[in-house]
């Protein structure tokens, strides 16, 4: 008997130590039931929040948030084996994992999406309308690509003289290109009144993207798709960097940190909206010095500060809105942790009372 | 009894007491297993008519339960140091594990490991996932999975080599 043999007879033999009886306790059905009218409470009072948000912005302007706070930082991170960047205001969405849905085409496995408006995370872009003046790129695997496959190697270059076709995801510039030996697919789509500028600087990230040998065979996770928020890229899809996520959670809003010494972390964070502390998930772990901390906290707040243990220099933390299809009070934080230590995060200044 | 809570009752006998044993292998405590796999069911059904693939349960049970015990990391550095502490002093476990004393050694060691250290291994060489299954559930890539493997075992002073599948 090996040593694997030995740990595995080992791991066997604690596993079974526990008694465990299967009848669900009394407690654990009330929480179980209760959690499941939250989740749907959630739900409804989301859709009352779009209704109830939309008529206070337009009623009066929150003098206690800071105007037009982003979404999101300019970022550059790696999504299975890609590497792109991400103008602030646009929107990155990792769909590498994702389920494959009726408007992906068929027999590829969607990677990511990269968009001037916010297209929410409930469908692809292949197909979907875009706005008059929006900009769109949307890239996936073909599962079956072929090694024969004549598509041309990475890199390819698009640009005004591509030439614009139907296709699976409507009209727009097509490109298949075969980094390594993977085939991948591209569309690139624009407004009628698309903004040249736009137009072009979505031209730039697709030509600066960068591809390299694929870390994993297949994407064969339930994972839902996420925005891409915040995140600076390693020099390979190993050593990949960080990249912070958020996509809703059963209450609100789920928050992952995909770090490369640790893998992951994520956290159904479920936040109290009522509170007007900063809430800190997932602090720190033992990982990358180069991972920062991240959290949400109630909207609108001024600003956070994050304070390391024994440390009496605060730094503060970046402030990012959630995307608009994403209706709850709650604003993202993240702030760089170099001493990679617990500590806390203030408000920097009270949330004034409401009007 | 009504439906939904026949429905919760049935998935809770299927699942939870294979969770509570993989909890425990994670958590070496059986009160803290038992609380960690009650909580994650919960979590679970919260989220559960939400799931694309609802058969996909047992698997979204035991990634939800990895990665509650790996966010606990704060209250685990301090068990791990308090282990490491009482570990200090036992002996040096060798490869061939002869006897009862070397195995719990080894377990006490494997309890002292990071908390993704040790989900790797437990998923490995206890659930028998692959390396791409692991690194679904540990939210990784397979390369992060095979290097936390080896760190894991390096630390353990395991030959256990690699094990692709």
């Amino acid at each position: 008997m090996n040593d694997a043999e030995r740990f595995r007879q080992l791991l066997f033999e604690k596993a079974g130590e526990p008694t465990t009886s299967v009848r669900l306790p009394d407690a654990v059905l009330r929480r179980s039931r209760l959690r499941q009218l939250r989740t749907i409470a959630g739900g409804f009072l989301a859709s009352v929040a779009v209704v109830g948000l939309v008529a206070v912005q337009i009623g009066r302007r929150d003098t206690t948030t800071p105007a037009d706070r982003p979404t999101g930082v300019e970022r550059t991170v790696w999504i299975a084996g890609a590497r792109i960047s991400a103008p602030a205001s646009w929107y990155l969405i990792d769909r590498w994992g994702s389920p494959t849905e009726a408007s992906d085409p068929p027999g590829e496995q969607p990677l990511v999406q990269l968009t001037s408006w916010d297209p929410g995370l409930d469908r692809s872009i292949c197909g979907a309308a875009i706005p008059d003046d929006g900009v769109a790129l949307y890239v996936g695997l073909e599962r079956h690509g072929d090694s024969s496959d004549p598509a041309p190697v990475w890199p390819t270059v698009v640009g005004d003289d591509t030439p614009i076709s139907d296709g699976p995801c409507g009209a727009g510039r097509y490109v298949r290109f075969r980094p390594w030996d993977r085939t991948l697919f591209a569309w690139i789509g624009t407004g009628t009144n698309a903004d040249p500028v736009a137009k072009h600087e979505l031209f730039d990230r697709f030509n600066d993207m960068r591809v390299d040998p694929w870390p994993d065979e297949d994407a064969t996770s339930f994972t839902e798709p996420t925005y891409v928020v915040a995140g600076e890229a390693g020099q390979d899809p190993v050593t990949r960097g960080w990249k912070l996520e958020v996509r809703p959670s059963g209450l609100n809003i789920e928050l992952i940190l995909d770090a490369f010494n640790g893998g992951s972390i994520s956290d159904f964070t479920d936040l109290d909206q009522s509170t007007s502390s900063p809430q800190v998930c997932c602090a720190y772990g033992p990982r990358d010095t180069s991972d920062p901390v991240f959290g949400a906290v109630a909207e609108g707040v001024r600003g956070v500060r994050w304070i390391p243990l024994g440390d009496e220099s605060p730094t503060d933390a970046t402030i990012l809105s959630l995307p608009p299809t994403m209706p709850f009070d709650l604003d993202i934080f993240f702030a760089p942790n170099p001493a990679n230590v617990n500590g806390r995060a203030e408000l920097i200044a009270p949330i004034p009372a409401a009007p | 009894m009504e439906p939904a809570e026949t429905r919760l009752a049935e998935l809770y006998s299927r699942h939870v007491p294979a969770a509570i044993r993989l909890a425990y292998l994670l958590t070496g405590d059986r009160q803290q297993a038992e609380d960690l796999a009650q909580d994650a069911f919960v979590r679970c059904i919260g989220r559960f008519r939400h799931l694309r693939v609802p058969d996909a349960f047992e698997a979204y049970l035991r990634r939800t339960i990895v990665n509650l015990h790996t966010s606990g990391l704060r209250r685990r550095r301090l068990e791990r140091a308090w282990l490491a502490r009482e570990g200090a002093t036992a002996a040096r476990v060798s490869t061939s594990m002869p006897d009862v004393g070397a195995r719990e050694t080894l377990w006490r060691q494997l309890l002292t490991l990071p908390p993704r250290q040790r989900a790797a291994l437990v998923l490995r060489y206890y659930e028998d996932l692959s390396e791409r299954e692991a690194a679904d559930v540990l939210g990784c890539s397979v390369a992060s999975v095979k290097s936390l493997t080896q760190r894991g075992a390096a630390a353990m002073r395991l030959e256990i080599g690699s094990e692709e599948r």
